[in-house]
């Protein structure tokens, strides 16, 4: 067996009586991939974060680090690194003696223990602070030591559970790009558990998108956003107009809003059969002639929401349907309560079958 | 910092805490002075302080048979207070991480002891250990044993009654603290390498201390303040400092000699109380 | 992790220290007239005999007045008590609570002995009042303690609002403070009184035939004759208990309005 995958997951599952939390998931990470695990709530993202650390045994399926199954090996046999979401630093131990904890488990001896300490804490910026307790430390500091923690042994897979939940804005995201440039620097394969779209999609090689349960789709972020695989998925990440209706004989999309056409992409449901069309803010737009584009609604404006670097218009036609629209930063405001008439080209729709 | 309306004034202060401190101190201080006083050989009544002779101490450090018993009395309550919060751990960690609805019947589980009094205790514990009693009836007829074993009276008997006596005083702090430390840091030492074990000792354990020491305080004072159950379970010759009190009441009739055990009792309290506050602060942790 | 085999051991334990309480119940139903295992039979015999047994009677009798005024007068003086002391101040934290609370250090039978020698240096003769006075000093640091930590966590703002609409002090107290430390109030009192009803110590060097208390009968009949009415009464004991914290806590939850 190739051990050309760092961590590999096969049809992995979790039922917790008769409740099934987790059903078959699998992927495959090279050496040194950063993959999120997405989704809302309930998912079942931080279930399988457990099972690839062992804190949860999986009830089917297969864990395989560098082609090794690991699902028989308790947590601390599995080499693998973990940042949890509160951190967990030891509140009764010294940074030093946090960093150092993994390695004095495997029996490494003081003085080399202590300069691998010393180098952990200097790629993270904490070297200053390694006398310290925990409680004396900011957020962000608290956060660099575990993750100095989770690196020190080298292990062969870093996992992150939501790690920068409990921080502000502006910390999460230079964190967010320190502690990305570090990984990439080590090659560390890693798993990172997440509920926020931006995060995911900054940082990752790829991205998980999950829901009760599965995966709906992996893919790079770019693909997620301009391909999404299903209606789930579309929803989640970015934002976009759904329109309900059916796909008819002739190979059109039949709405309430009048006949739409068909992007030329494979796997189109078959005629009759109920569907989603969905469209991107940056894929209708504004215009003020009839005819321009071979998809035209009319709606009415709701509001214009400024974001400094563009606007977003919220139109709602007259079945109710909302248009989200994207519009340049200095566009003109548009008058609540007054008439657009938006457009699109068909191939910027995407269709998902109705399940 | 002004004084809100809703504050007490000086005077009805004093008036909320007067029926307290009266009762508090007639009830309490006074007969403790008295206690001291009679301790120190003077004669309530005639009240005369020429009186007053450190004979009834000397007494104690000299006999070698109370000395004794003082030792056997501290012994004890070690003993107990150790094999208890060892026993003790594993049902307040499991108390305190299990999220099962029976853990509040647990609880009052271990406080029945307390509610059924020390009577019914004790009576129970003789059945079971008596040479007539349960365990020999059992080893007896599944012929394990020929002859019935020595169970009850001695050591063995009164530490296993005081172990369930006092331990629901040693499970409630431990589950207290144990509660308060976060299930992830365990975690976290898990998947640094640290097995069960080692995540106990290195995490759980320090962690606990707080709440191990309160229980072992507890523990300890209850145990050395133990009459009726090292009494009728330790048998003849087995004497511990609260025995030896009642035997100068109601044997030797030498009260003062009663009085000067009881104040060696409380000043063994007091020293414990204090020598568990100096190690807790010194390990305080936030 | 490991939860399953912690909840084993506990649940060992659990019947372990239950077992002594149910062979003392197997034992007051045996008729026979000394204590022995097996139990020579079943029979309420001794459940019968006993309240033709005039020590006994009397120190039910006693019993449940002292658990119930020493218990009552605890709560009179301690609930004001703790009201000042939630207040807060150094004075009060540091040096008044623990004064309060002293009594919860030394020792029970030391104490009891205290109180013999007190009250004879007074000129009192042992009686049911000198007892309650000893049983109203040990219930004080119970009910104090659960109280003060009820008051403490009450919202300032309760007894400001009820103020601020026209209250009296006093009106503050009876109709906000009272019936929000209610419970935490009923399950002090009823604490102070197992422990006063379940008493030896205090009570063993104050008792006389007068004045004697059931856990003291008890004891005395156990150390001069080992027989199965000491079982019975002792069960009998647990009984009244049982019937005395379940009407607490219906008192308790009556007067909701």
């Amino acid at each position: 067996m190739p051990e050309s995958f760092d961590l590999e997951l096969r049809s992995v599952r979790k039922q917790f009586g008769d409740q099934t939390v987790v059903r078959g998931v699998s992927f495959a990470l090279a050496k040194g991939e950063f993959l999120s695990l997405l989704g809302p709530s309930g998912c079942g993202k931080t279930t399988t974060l457990s099972m690839i650390a062992g804190f949860e045994a999986s009830s089917g399926g297969e864990i395989l680090i560098r082609g090794r199954r690991i699902d028989a090996l308790p947590p601390e046999k599995r080499d693998i690194g973990m940042v949890f979401q509160n951190y967990a630093l030891f509140p009764h131990l010294t940074v030093v003696d946090n960093i150092g904890f993994g390695l004095r488990m495997r029996g490494v001896r003081k003085a080399e223990a202590r300069s691998q300490v010393e180098s952990s804490a200097r790629l993270v910026k904490v070297d200053h602070l390694l006398d310290r307790y925990p409680r004396q430390l900011s957020g962000g500091q608290q956060q660099r030591v575990a993750l100095a923690r989770a690196l020190v042994t080298k292990p062969a897979l870093v996992l992150l559970d939501e790690p920068f939940g409990a921080l502000d804005r502006l910390l999460r995201e230079e964190l967010q790009i320190e502690i990305r440039a570090l990984l990439r620097s080590l090659n560390i394969t890693t798993v990172f558990v997440t509920h926020d779209q931006d995060e995911a999609l900054s940082m990752s090689d790829r991205v998980a998108v999950m829901f009760d349960g599965q995966i709906e789709q992996i893919s790079t972020p770019q693909q997620l956003y301009s391909l999404p695989a299903s209606r789930n998925v579309a929803g989640f990440i970015g934002k976009g107009t759904f329109l309900h209706g059916t796909v008819t004989a002739s190979g059109t999309f039949s709405t309430q809003l009048g006949t739409f056409g068909l992007p030329g992409a494979a796997a189109l449901p078959g005629a009759a059969a109920s569907a989603d069309y969905f469209l991107r803010p940056e894929s209708v737009i504004v215009t003020d002639q009839a005819g321009r584009f071979p998809n035209e609604v009319e709606a009415r404006v709701a509001a214009m929401t400024f974001l400094g670097d563009r606007q977003t218009l919220i139109a709602d036609a007259d079945d109710g349907t909302r248009f989200f629209v994207q519009a340049r930063h200095d566009a003109p405001a548009l008058p609540i309560g007054s008439r657009v008439r938006l457009g699109w080209a068909t191939e910027r729709a995407t269709v998902f079958p109705q399940a | 910092m002004t004084r809100s309306s809703t504050d007490f004034g000086q005077l009805a202060r004093i008036v909320l805490l007067l029926p307290a401190t009266v009762i508090v101190v007639v009830g309490y201080v006074l007969p403790s002075l008295v206690l001291a006083a009679m301790s120190f050989g003077i004669v309530p009544g005639t009240w005369s302080l020429s009186e007053a002779t450190t004979s009834h101490y000397a007494r104690l450090i000299g006999d070698v048979y109370y000395l004794r018993v003082v030792g056997y009395t501290l012994f004890l309550g070690i003993v107990v207070s150790v094999l208890t919060a060892i026993l003790a751990f594993p049902v307040g960690y499991y108390l305190a991480r299990s999220r099962s609805r029976l853990t509040s019947l647990y609880a009052v589980l271990t406080f029945t002891p307390l509610a059924v009094g020390m009577n019914m205790v004790t009576l129970g514990w003789m059945v079971i250990l008596g040479k007539t009693g349960f365990i020999n009836a059992l080893l007896l007829q599944t012929g394990a044993i020929k002859d019935p074993l020595q169970l009850l009276y001695g050591w063995g008997a009164v530490i296993v009654a005081m172990v369930h006596v006092v331990f629901t005083f040693m499970v409630l702090p431990i589950e207290a603290v144990v509660r308060q430390i976060d299930p992830s840091l365990e975690k976290a030492a898990r998947i640094l390498g640290a097995g069960p074990i080692r995540t106990f000792l290195e995490v759980v354990l320090p962690l606990s201390l707080p709440g191990i020491a309160a229980g072992f305080l507890i523990v300890f004072l209850q145990v050395c303040g133990a009459f009726v159950l090292p009494l009728l379970l330790g048998g003849q010759g087995f004497t511990l400092m609260p025995i030896a009190i009642w035997e100068q009441i109601t044997v030797s009739f030498d009260r003062p000699f009663a009085a000067t055990l009881s104040v060696a009792l409380i000043l063994i309290s007091i020293v414990v109380m204090l020598v568990q506050m100096r190690i807790m602060r010194e390990k305080s942790l936030v | 992790m490991s939860l399953r085999y912690l909840s084993i051991y506990s649940a060992v334990l659990g019947v372990l220290f239950v077992f002594p309480l149910l062979i003392v119940v197997a034992v007051s139903l045996d008729p026979g007239d000394y204590i022995r295992f097996p139990v020579s039979g079943y029979s309420p015999r001794w459940y019968i005999e006993m309240w033709s047994n005039q020590t006994i009677v009397l120190a039910l009798k006693n019993s449940l007045i002292v658990g119930t005024v020493s218990s009552l007068i605890g709560a009179a003086v301690a609930v004001p008590a703790a009201l000042v002391i939630a207040r807060g101040g150094w004075f009060l934290e540091r040096v008044a609570y623990p004064f309060f609370l002293s009594s919860f250090t030394i020792p029970w039978l030391v104490y009891g002995l205290a109180l013999l020698f007190f009250w004879g240096a007074a000129g009192f003769d042992l009686s049911l009042t000198t007892l309650i006075v000893g049983h109203t000093v040990i219930a004080i640091p119970y009910i104090l303690r659960v109280t003060l930590a009820v008051l403490r966590g009450m919202p300032p703002n309760l007894v400001r609002a009820a103020r601020i609409s026209g209250a009296s002090p006093w009106q503050a107290f009876f109709h906000v403070t009272l019936p929000y430390i209610r419970s935490g109030l009923v399950a002090g009192i009823s604490f102070a009184f197992v422990v006063s009803f379940t008493n030896i110590p205090v009570s063993l060097f104050i008792t006389t035939a007068d004045n004697i208390t059931l856990p003291v009968a008890i004891f005395n009949y156990m150390v001069n004759n080992f027989e199965p009415m000491v079982a019975t009464i002792s069960v009998v004991q647990v009984v009244m208990i049982g019937i005395i914290l379940v009407t607490a806590r219906k008192v308790g939850r009556v007067e909701r309005s």
